[in-house]
């Protein structure tokens, strides 16, 4: 039966969303504008300074930008839900909210079967296993390049590990795996509000999905972390057809955010020669600078929620059926949270930022992403005693905020 | 209120009043026991709320459920025969007097 009162239901929920919109405080910058990532700082501290929630009229989501409101909403993931796509355009969340979810975009008791299943390779355990051969790869890399001098820090430094070591975990096909970096930088692209960099990185999106599903339980490597994915079909966890896609769990993430946070480690400890040199003398402080850098570099600016259903985010209302966007970078550089936090201090251990999220979608590679980091420093600090870093090149990125290159020279 | 007594890596103990429902991570994280990371929010998919339980009424502690206990495999510290993950044991009235030590790698 037809229910009458769905239409004055629908029309009341909009006046009050509007009216809702004029009482909330709004800011009018496109959150994805080149002139935003560009210069972000000031406008993220704008927002902070407007409410727990703020309209961005240009992108048409609330944007959280303040700590705690950031931690408030990642933790109520039951009302503000990824299962409706984490972009902020109709056309990537429609395509994210189809039958056949990766794990970032999964809810509830769907979301944690496949995380279990993601996850089980990227515990701290497995890392153990793991770390010998990392710390031997970075020994070398250090070692090499610090015979060759000059070098650039995102390409010879940051994307080593990852692409060497990260990519071969993986034990997917070798044909058009030279594609997977490119692929994932774009996939962080398709993100944002529509713009020239979201619609360009849809030809990569679908050439990364038809790489998925050539994937199959003979052209992998048994050992690999995605012949977990098919270990999990036969003990009856997953869906043979939920592997394709899911590959993406381990493939978009794992490159670009790890290389990213390494190249701003490099500029960090290069910027301020003598965090690195209480690094050197006191090794017990590589915690420091790896979460230092990380709350610093952020290198997920936010992704968006679904709100299912009203939300009241210290004490403002936001309706059912809009979007939040979740701003991290913001929530690591608070004011209200960090003393002081445009400065890298090498003298604080801030364990508790928000680079990798929170909640239950929280980065499932984070103890690689540290291993890596960790990996490298101590390959450092044996070997390197100045780090002279040039001025980086900002990528422009709708999703990931980071260098594209940065000159370097190890001595 | 139940009464919780959390130890300290630094040798400190701070006993605090939850309320009936309350976790143990969320009495730590709401009390300002920053040791205490909780990075999944209280999910039992992080293992960063480990705590070993020293003393008190712990014949009144739930039992470890499959996910609690997989996670457990995965803490930084060693894992005790007295570990749980303080986002997985609610408070309730027969609680009170619990003493949960809290380790140094969290």
């Amino acid at each position: 039966m037809l229910d009458k009162y769905a239409l004055a239901r629908k029309d009341a929920t909009y006046i009050f969303s509007k009216v809702n919109r004029m009482s909330q405080p709004s800011y009018k910058p496109d959150f994805y504008s080149r002139a935003f990532i560009k210069d972000a700082m000031p406008h993220y501290r704008r927002m902070r300074e407007l409410g727990p929630a703020v309209w961005l009229p240009s992108n048409k989501v609330w944007a959280v930008s303040r700590y705690e409101d950031v931690k408030k909403s990642l933790f109520n993931a039951e009302s503000l839900i990824s299962g409706k796509g984490i972009s902020a355009n109709g056309f990537a969340n429609r395509l994210m909210s189809g039958d056949k979810k990766i794990t970032l975009t999964s809810d509830g008791e769907d979301h944690m079967r496949k995380r279990g299943v993601v996850g089980k390779p990227l515990s701290k355990k497995g890392m153990k296993d793991l770390s010998q051969q990392i710390q031997n790869e970075a020994d070398r890399l250090v070692e090499s390049l610090l015979a060759r001098g000059r070098f650039d820090g995102v390409r010879d430094f940051a994307e080593h590990l990852p692409v060497q070591i990260v990519s071969n975990l993986l034990g997917i096909p070798e044909s058009g795996r030279e594609n997977m970096l490119n692929w994932s930088t774009q996939s962080f692209n398709i993100t944002g509000s529509y713009n020239w960099r979201t619609l360009r990185s849809i030809p990569a999106g679908i050439q990364m999905a038809r790489y998925g599903k050539r994937i199959n339980r003979d052209n992998i490597d048994p050992n690999g972390w995605v012949n977990n994915l098919y270990d999990a079909v036969d003990s009856g966890v997953l869906e043979e057809e939920d592997v394709p896609a899911m590959v993406n769990d381990y493939m978009g993430p794992s490159l670009d955010t790890t290389i990213i946070a390494s190249s701003y480690m490099l500029y960090l400890l290069g910027s301020n020669p003598e965090a690195w040199e209480a690094v050197r003398s006191a090794p017990e402080l590589i915690p420091n600078a790896v979460n230092e850098t990380l709350r610093m570099a952020s290198p997920v600016r936010g992704w968006c929620r679904y709100v299912k259903d009203d939300v009241d985010l210290s004490g403002t209302l936001i309706p059912k059926g809009s979007r939040v966007l979740v701003v991290l970078v913001s929530a690591n550089y608070d004011e209200r949270k960090w003393k002081n936090p445009e400065t890298f201090d090498i003298h604080r251990n801030p364990r508790d930022h928000l680079a990798f999220g929170f909640g239950v979608h929280s980065c499932l590679g984070r103890h690689l992403a540290q291993l890596e980091m960790e990996s490298l420093l101590r390959s450092m600090i044996g070997r390197v005693s100045q780090i002279n870093v040039s001025e980086p090149k900002l990528a422009l990125n709708n999703t990931l905020r980071g260098f594209s290159s940065m000159p370097v020279q190890f001595s | 209120m139940p009464k919780v007594t959390y130890l300290l890596p630094d040798g400190s103990e701070h006993e605090f009043s939850l309320s009936v429902g309350q976790s143990i991570m969320e009495g730590a994280v709401s009390n300002g026991i920053e040791q205490v990371l909780a990075q999944c929010g209280g999910s039992a998919m992080c293992a960063t709320c480990h705590c070993y339980v020293e003393g008190g009424p712990v014949e009144a502690l739930p039992p470890i459920s499959d996910l609690e206990n997989a996670m457990l495999d995965e803490t930084e510290a060693e894992r005790k025969d007295n570990s749980r993950l303080s986002c997985q044991v609610r408070v309730t009235e027969e609680l009170s007097g619990l003493r949960v030590a809290i380790p140094e790698e969290i």
